[in-house]
């Protein structure tokens, strides 16, 4: 994982402790978001205006629809991060 | 051999006649649904009205049939959810085959969220746009239906998401809060009881208890979100708060044989 991986891995397990009363050890890049974190569709949709504010990245919401575990989302923001320099 | 007792025959062929009318009934309205679709000329709310008006007189006309035939009994009290103004979101426990029907033939004008491939099925398309009525597309429907009650309707929701035994501890998906919510709603809780418990989840269609079941359905006075959650916290929190603060709402409430609501826990 690159730092700036780690980095949005963090932000991310901010984010969702606070949104999804979740513990931060749950929060792995493996994790699943709807079977492990019990985040559904309707869940993602506040998630992904949060971590828009957050990160700074304008990621469409077809795209975050695609996501299914931790490390998708994590990708996702690295690639347009990486894009957007 | 078991010796064949004629009332059972009997209540058997009753159950048949009145699934039968049912089934009659709903192809009927579908075809009626539509021909009325292509009438020109006509607005769409007031087609909407027409169709509304008919699903109710048929689904009451059904559970008339059925409680002549002996298959049920019910009683309704429902005065809450009658008297109140529209603009509400209205859930129900949901113990067997008929809820949403009774839930129909009690309101005149009742809005739910239905199987979306009711929208693909060449019988009830027509049906269920005309009467407004909101698919169960994973990520379209809370927006939608959101949407229909800020615009003043009553929606329906089972928040148990499928029928299930009353005895099980109460188990809600979150689709309900997350409706509410979004549309800043107040709820009407429905509770449904029906005793001896039948046509509940895996229960054959003609095994219908002597007498009949008899149903009493209670509605509770409009709860308002910001006495049910914290309305500062973030939404994905208070979805999960408010489901949590519903299902002991219904557990309190069906453990009281009173039928009394529950107010605050």
């Amino acid at each position: 994982m690159t730092e700036q991986e780690e980095k949005i891995l963090s932000q991310i397990r901010e984010i969702l402790v606070e949104l999804f009363e979740l513990d931060e050890e749950a929060i792995v890049p493996e994790a699943k978001l709807y079977e492990d974190l019990d985040i559904d569709s309707i869940d993602a949709v506040d998630l992904l205006i949060d971590l828009k504010k957050t990160i700074d990245v304008d990621i469409s919401s077809e795209k975050f629809n695609e996501v299914r575990t931790v490390q998708d989302v994590i990708t996702a923001f690295a690639e347009l991060s990486a894009e957007a320099k | 051999m078991t010796r064949i007792q004629p009332a059972k025959v009997a209540q058997v062929v009753a159950a048949a006649i009145s699934y039968s009318l049912f089934g009659l009934g709903a192809i009927f309205l579908g075809l009626f649904a539509r021909v009325i679709s292509v009438i020109p000329g006509v607005r769409a709310t007031t087609k909407q009205a027409w169709i509304r008006w008919h699903i109710h007189k048929g689904c009451l006309a059904f559970i008339n049939v059925m409680r002549g035939f002996g298959l049920i009994r019910y009683t309704f009290k429902l005065d809450s959810l009658l008297k109140a103004n529209p603009g509400h979101l209205i859930i129900a426990n949901h113990p067997s085959l008929i809820d949403v029907v009774l839930l129909f033939a009690a309101n005149k004008n009742l809005n739910c969220i239905v199987k979306a491939g009711m929208f693909s099925n060449v019988f009830t398309r027509a049906l269920v746009r005309l009467a407004g009525f909101i698919p169960n597309n994973a990520l379209d429907a809370v927006p939608l239906a959101a949407a229909k009650v800020n615009a003043g309707e009553n929606v329906l929701i089972f928040p148990e998401g499928t029928r299930v035994d009353n005895d099980e501890k109460i188990r809600f998906k979150r689709g309900a809060s997350n409706v509410a919510i979004a549309a800043e709603a107040p709820i009407i809780p429905v509770l449904i009881k029906c005793q001896p418990s039948a046509l509940k989840k895996g229960d054959k269609w003609y095994n219908i208890p002597d007498g009949g079941p008899e149903f009493l359905l209670v509605s509770a006075p409009p709860l308002v979100l910001e006495e049910c959650v914290d309305i500062t916290k973030p939404r994905t929190l208070q979805y999960r708060e408010l489901t949590r603060y519903l299902e002991h709402y219904y557990e309190n409430w069906m453990a009281n044989n009173t039928h009394t609501p529950p107010y605050k826990h």
